[in-house]
């Protein structure tokens, strides 16, 4: 018994990350089955297949002949659609293969089958015919639309209303629960000198995951960004392999894991781009199966284009509060010292033997520390440590904000008795709760020179 | 070149099974198929496909379409496909359709591991099957990677 459904209908089963059965036909009349990655949505009309390297009969076979039938399984309901095909072209270009080469490559860097998924092109098909199958005795009526566009601008209108950067980021992910349902979700910011991205906010988490740290191009997060495409997985079985994957086998100390849902069904990476800069990725995980397929995807870049939106015009420099004046405090005389430890190596900073953070948020945490056991200096401005040469912040985009959101939330997540409170606009303080003893741990690697004492002609 | 295929062990687990037939204008038919089962010698393989009495999927074995069956492991992802001829196309016997049910059973297993529940395993089968053997004359490697294609 089938029925004949609208394609528009079962966008929701496509990408759904599960293999699909195409099957062909080849010259000489015999039957191929082939497993496809992706079939892709491309209009009411057309579909489009994945043809990966591995591919060869495929090829062959809609040379030969341009019929071909597809398999499609709705996830959550196991509802079967069977999607007859006419093959039009074969495409290694433009916007729906530049799609598919983001999805193929974050499959490939999560599970280390980087050949297997290499796209060689898109088969556009013509749709002439989708038809459900069986109706299975569980199977439900999709879930009525909620009002996608109404709770959209609720988003927007709740992201504008935000004041700073870090009110902005977790306005965000605090309105993608309440508006959409998304329950587990994660902001990482982009480092462009490290091609790194940094978790700035998290929520639904048993752990926070501010400070975690993902390399460009690397699993689905990094693929989002090095191709600047929102990355869907709607089936994913084990969120952790996915979790390792994106840390690049990063462990240790002096890491912070990203958590990753262990449920996790399906995911998706939100690219965050204002005009040719991509400013970080918005990273969402489910418990349920296709989550965030079909129309959801477009919901999803409207929400990352907002997003970036809001934290480009948090993010830049604006003027500091001006007239205050500059606080100095003693250190605190009572209680056990908190043992800072500074490695000049990659700048990573230790409280009490436990991994605060490294890199720039380091070198800007060891400064603060530093200045304030030489003079008794509490509060600092926004605009003296862009202007700090020491800090090797980059001209331009130097992501302060979201440096110092991380530094501030690791500080407050380890509660060793340091702490960074915004004071005013552009202005922190350094609030320790007990006396401290630094201690520097030199190098005499790559970094050394950046540590050294400028010579100064006299 | 990569590890031979056990072709026989394959079908005795929780595989995936689909089939694919074609009509006289080379339209190809794909459907789910259950309750694997390979001849001693390896070269007839029994399975019950799914599809009515009036399908396409009836009609083009009734007509004697070349046969595809593609046999997969979810959980490895190691896949052959067996191509041939169809000798027998039958209402299944309740032999048939214990066996059936007994790949069902291992196949909800398998793709449990994958996190795919009991019940939406169960809801792919489908409620009408056509009890086709076809005798196996390709055999054919198609675990994704540099092998696949790869005669057996």
């Amino acid at each position: 018994m089938t029925e004949v459904v609208e394609l528009e209908s079962i966008r929701d089963c496509l990408q759904a990350g599960l293999p699909s059965p195409l099957a062909t036909c080849s010259a000489d009349g015999t039957p191929n089955i082939s497993h496809i990655s992706l079939v892709q949505y491309l209009d009411r009309e057309r579909v489009a297949t994945s043809r990966q390297f591995f591919n060869r009969a495929l090829a062959n076979d809609l040379d030969a002949s341009p019929f071909a039938q597809a398999l499609v399984v709705r996830p959550v309901t196991a509802e079967q659609f069977r999607l007859e095909l006419r093959y039009l072209h074969t495409t290694t270009d433009g916007e729906a293969f530049e799609a598919m080469r983001a999805n193929l490559e974050a499959i490939a860097s999560q599970t280390g089958m980087g050949s297997v998924f290499r796209l060689r092109g898109l088969d556009v098909h013509r749709v002439v015919r989708c038809t459900r199958l069986h109706l299975p005795a569980r199977a439900s009526q999709p879930a009525a639309t909620p009002d996608a566009l109404g709770a959209l601008e609720q988003f927007v209108r709740r992201l504008e209303s935000s004041v700073t950067y870090e009110e902005a980021t977790q306005v965000a992910l605090e309105a993608l629960d309440d508006l959409f349902g998304f329950r587990h979700s994660i902001l990482l910011a982009l480092d462009p000198p490290t091609a790194r991205l940094f978790a700035i906010a998290s929520s639904g988490y048993e752990h926070s995951a501010v400070g975690a740290e993902v390399a460009v191009g690397t699993g689905l997060i990094g693929t989002a960004a090095s191709r600047r495409r929102l990355v869907v997985q709607a089936n994913m079985a084990r969120s952790r392999v996915m979790a390792a994957a994106v840390t690049d086998g990063a462990g240790g100390e002096r890491e912070i894991p990203l958590p990753g849902l262990v449920e996790a069904r399906s995911v998706a990476a939100v690219p965050l781009i204002v005009g040719q800069d991509v400013l970080g990725v918005l990273y969402l995980e489910s418990e349920a199966p296709s989550a965030f397929g079909g129309a959801t995807e477009g919901l999803l870049r409207i929400i990352g284009t907002h997003t970036a939106a809001a934290l480009a015009a948090r993010g830049t420099p604006i003027a500091d509060d001006p007239g205050r004046p500059t606080t100095r405090a003693p250190q605190p005389s009572e209680g056990q010292p908190i043992e800072i430890v500074y490695y000049q190596a990659d700048d990573t900073v230790l409280c009490d033997s436990a991994y605060v953070v490294k890199g720039a948020p380091g070198r800007i945490l060891w400064s603060m520390l530093k200045a304030h056991a030489d003079s008794g200096r509490t509060q600092f401005s926004n605009r003296e440590l862009r202007l700090d040469e020491s800090l090797g912040l980059p001209v331009g985009n130097d992501n302060l904000e979201a440096r110092l959101l991380v530094l501030r939330r690791r500080l407050s997540d380890l509660d060793h008795g340091i702490a960074l409170e915004r004071v005013g606009r552009g202005r922190l303080e350094l609030k320790l709760g007990r006396p401290a003893t630094l201690a520097v741990v030199p190098t005499s690697g790559p970094m050394r020179s950046a540590h050294e004492p400028e010579v100064r002609n006299s | 070149m990569g590890e031979p295929i056990d072709i026989a062990a394959l079908v005795g687990q929780g595989v995936a099974v689909m089939v694919a037939t074609r009509d006289g204008e080379l339209r190809p038919e794909v459907g789910r198929a259950w309750g694997p089962s390979l001849s001693e010698d390896g070269a007839r393989l029994s399975v019950c496909v799914e599809g009515g009495p009036d399908s396409a999927m009836a009609r083009n074995l009734e007509a004697g379409s070349p046969v595809a069956a593609m046999i997969t492991r979810l959980a490895a992802i190691t896949s052959v496909q067996l191509k041939g001829r169809v000798v027998e196309v039958a209402t299944p016997t309740q032999d048939r359709l214990d066996t059936v049910a007994e790949h069902v059973d291992r196949f909800v297993a398998e793709t449990g591991m994958l996190g795919v529940s009991e019940a939406t395993a169960r809801a792919l089968v489908g409620p009408e099957l056509l009890a086709v053997t076809m005798e196996v004359t390709e055999r054919f490697d198609e675990t994704p990677g540099a092998g696949a294609g790869r005669a057996l």
